[in-house]
């Protein structure tokens, strides 16, 4: 008798399509035939269901409810909308970022090749006797020199670095060297080679310029700016320098 | 967030029908709603195929009966919600068919009505009912049993006592399976009301 007070849901689709086509065991159908005398609305369904077979026009009929757009589905619609328009907000400010990102990845990019102006060496103003005296059984220098005039910076590294196996304390080449290393964007190497030149006696006003060159190519603005207060520039220098101050600090 | 939807959405499936109606009825919550309708929709189709011939037909009046459902008001409790939706079905189909018809119901289409709605056993809650309220009741079943005409008891013993089908019952006795069908409602609803009375007795 325990049958007769056991509740269950509701017929499903398929639950009801295989009642009707006695596709259930026994047990099963004794089970939905249970909750038939109990439900008014599965009852009649299965009369319905039974009374009419279904043709196709009724299963896209069904198909059709599935999706059909019920008031609070159209209520959705204003939800969707919302969400929609929520989600433009967010793509805008995302995109936003995502330039200030980038701005800002490339800022320092930006700022050194509005700055940076290869580093004319003494010797490329040497003329005539001086030019030939200093230059004279230095052929990797002349040759260093020559390309580095033309912008090849790649190779005048080679033919420096060659020279100043031979005359390390040539501290022109020295500062052609980390020139070009800054044309090459190679700031660390640059920032290496600089701090060594700091012992010596080299042009204060070149060494920090090409210093705070290399550290913003590095994307080290802060430093830039330190090394820029570090000394007193002069001419037309001063006022680039000023210049860039301001730039690192907007 | 597909997959957060989907398994809030599978968390649904898990209420019951009352829990549904309170969160629509009371916070107009669309998902609860929306679970009511994928439970029913096609059962209240079915049903319309007893009364409307065009799918066109079943299926408007199938929106129109969830149509209602979503304006009944929290004051107005809903207890059985497959009764509900079969009660305001069954009324929209009248009312289209009288439409369609063009004039008042005869005498014999109100009888096809009338028939199809008295084969609901009108008090079938109130097994439900006892068994969840009075549980102490189902020791007066066998009493009650006794009380019955002899089809009805014996049918209602082979599909209740046996889990026998209708089927199986109208093979057993040799009735009719309309027959059959008959004396489980009928012996459905005279139980209740000696249960009814034995109960009172008892009190």
């Amino acid at each position: 008798m325990k049958s007769f007070f056991k509740e269950r849901p509701c017929l499903s689709e398929r639950e009801l399509q295989r009642y009707v086509s006695h596709e259930l065991s026994p047990r099963q159908a004794h089970g939905v035939e249970a909750h038939l005398l109990d439900c008014p609305l599965c009852a009649a369904a299965v009369e319905g269901f039974t009374m009419h077979p279904f043709s196709a026009e009724d299963e896209a009929a069904l198909k059709e409810l599935e999706i059909e757009e019920m008031p609070p589905r159209r209520q959705r619609a204003f939800g969707r909308i919302w969400l929609n328009r929520a989600a433009a907000v967010l793509l805008i400010l995302a995109g936003t970022y995502a330039f200030w990102q980038y701005r800002e990845a490339t800022r320092h990019q930006a700022i050194f090749a509005a700055y940076y102006d290869p580093l004319q060496p003494d010797y490329l103003n040497l003329r005539g006797a001086a030019a030939a005296n200093a230059l004279s059984g230095k052929p990797e220098l002349q040759a260093a020199l020559k390309l580095y005039k033309d912008g090849d910076y790649e190779g005048s590294i080679v033919f420096l670095e060659r020279h100043l196996n031979d005359y390390p304390q040539d501290i022109q080449a020295s500062l052609l060297l980390a020139s070009a290393l800054l044309g090459e964007w190679q700031p660390e190497r640059a920032i290496h080679l600089l701090h060594q030149l700091e012992e010596t006696d080299v042009a204060a006003a070149d060494l920090y310029w090409l210093l705070a060159l290399a550290h913003i190519q590095n994307n080290e603005l802060g430093a830039a700016e330190r090394v820029l207060n570090q000394v007193k520039f002069q001419d037309s220098r001063a006022e680039r320098a000023a210049q860039l101050e301001m730039e690192l600090n907007p | 967030m597909k997959l957060f939807l989907r398994s809030a959405r599978r968390s649904l499936t898990d209420w019951t029908d009352e829990q549904l109606l309170a969160a629509w009825q009371e916070q107009r919550k669309e998902a609860c709603f929306q679970e009511l309708f994928n439970r029913y929709h096609h059962l209240v189709y079915k049903m319309c195929g007893r009364h409307l011939r065009q799918a066109a037909d079943r299926k408007d009046a199938t929106l129109e009966t969830f149509a209602a459902l979503m304006d009944v008001p929290a004051s107005k409790p809903i207890q059985s919600l497959p009764r509900w939706l079969y009660g305001i079905a069954r009324n929209i189909c009248i009312s289209r068919y009288r439409a369609q018809s063009a004039g008042p119901v005869l005498s014999g289409e109100e009888y096809f009505f009338e028939k199809n709605a008295g084969e609901i056993v009108e008090n079938e809650g109130l097994l439900r009912h006892i068994n969840r309220e009075h549980p102490h009741l189902s020791d007066l079943l066998p009493r009650a049993l006794n009380q019955l005409e002899n089809k009805q008891r014996q049918c209602i013993e082979l599909f209740y006592l046996e889990e026998m089908t209708y089927k199986e019952v109208s093979e057993k006795l040799g009735y009719d399976l309309k027959a059959v069908k008959s004396y489980l409602q009928n012996g459905r609803r005279k139980l209740s009301l000696i249960l009814q009375e034995l109960q009172s007795e008892r009190s």
